[in-house]
């Protein structure tokens, strides 16, 4: 579970007002989440670019965050805006669920991300989201602009879509 | 929940999971540096504008200027009359007004660009205990 931090608003407080050092704590504390999250969405291409113009936004923008939910949240909110917005120019095929992003295992790496590659892009967010990062239903709706209901849903069905998959090859 | 389903569920938190890895130290100077430079950028584009708004002022009053010339030529007669040596010296202040309304501007944005460089490489030292003053 993706742990609470109040530093995080006072840290960006402190960016909003231009200090940069306070910037560089808050990048270094959550790049690593946000670059797996991208990674595993199937950018392992473009990962660090997207990361790179999500922090650079925050970074711009800090002044408009308003502590009402996360740092993490509002950052993974605007990641998730900036690959929706590449994710829909024109390029070739991204390579979806590979990279070294799993928690450690290469082999269920491997499996998890050709299950990945089956899901829709919302339903991969989802998923990633909740089963691997550990954020709450509400949390990631808000991340992805999703109604709550909608997201649960979508996290039960992509799920569901795995557990096939992953049934057909172990049962 | 079965036994399968909770290999399931272990398998598919473990295999989503965020990479357990330190800190990319590489990752966080280079969105730092792209900050600078967009920091930069913007302190620029904004003493371009501001350079570019006086521009168009001081057009417009020189056309202004030489508006209530052509509309009034008697009274301007009165005041330049045949000596063409006021007439340079009007139009010698007039661009040194521009100069000196222009250069504060420049060696302003250039300052503050300096100072942010310099608190930028003071940054660079800094950025690790930020966390640790912070928790005091």
């Amino acid at each position: 579970m993706p742990e609470h931090d109040d530093q995080d608003a006072v840290l960006c407080g402190r960016a909003a007002r231009g200090d940069r050092a306070a910037f560089a704590a808050l990048v270094a504390k959550h790049e690593r989440g946000l670059r797996g999250f991208l990674v595993r969405m199937g950018a392992a291409d473009s990962a660090d670019d997207i990361a790179q113009e999500a922090f650079l936004k925050a970074w711009r923008f800090a002044g408009q965050y308003d502590g009402r939910a996360r740092f993490s949240t509002w950052l993974t909110r605007i990641a998730w805006r900036c690959y929706v917005d590449l994710a829909r120019r024109p390029k070739p095929e991204a390579d979806v669920g590979a990279g070294e992003s799993g928690g450690g295992d290469p082999a269920a790496s491997a499996v998890v991300g050709d299950m990945l590659s089956r899901l829709g892009t919302v339903e991969r967010a989802a998923l990633i989201l909740c089963e691997g990062h550990g954020w709450s239903h509400g949390e990631a709706a808000e991340m992805l602009g999703l109604p709550l209901g909608t997201l649960k849903s979508t996290v039960a069905r992509a799920k569901a879509k795995c557990r096939a998959m992953w049934s057909e090859e172990h049962d | 929940m079965t036994e399968q389903d909770q290999r399931f569920e272990d398998f598919l938190h473990h295999a989503l999971a965020p990479p357990e890895r330190q800190e990319d130290h590489a990752f966080v100077a280079r969105v730092q540096a792209l900050a600078r430079v967009e920091d930069r950028w913007a302190a620029e584009r904004s003493a371009a504008w501001r350079r570019f708004t006086l521009g168009m002022v001081a057009i417009a009053a020189f056309a202004l200027g030489m508006a209530v010339i052509m509309a009034a030529p008697s009274a301007v007669e009165a005041v330049i009359g045949d000596r063409p040596t006021v007439l340079a010296l009007l139009i010698a202040g007039f661009g040194a007004w521009v100069a000196v309304l222009a250069r504060p501007i420049r060696i302003q944005a250039e300052a503050r660009d300096r100072a942010r460089l310099a608190h930028a490489e003071g940054e660079q030292q800094a950025t690790p205990g930020v966390l640790n003053d912070l928790a005091r």
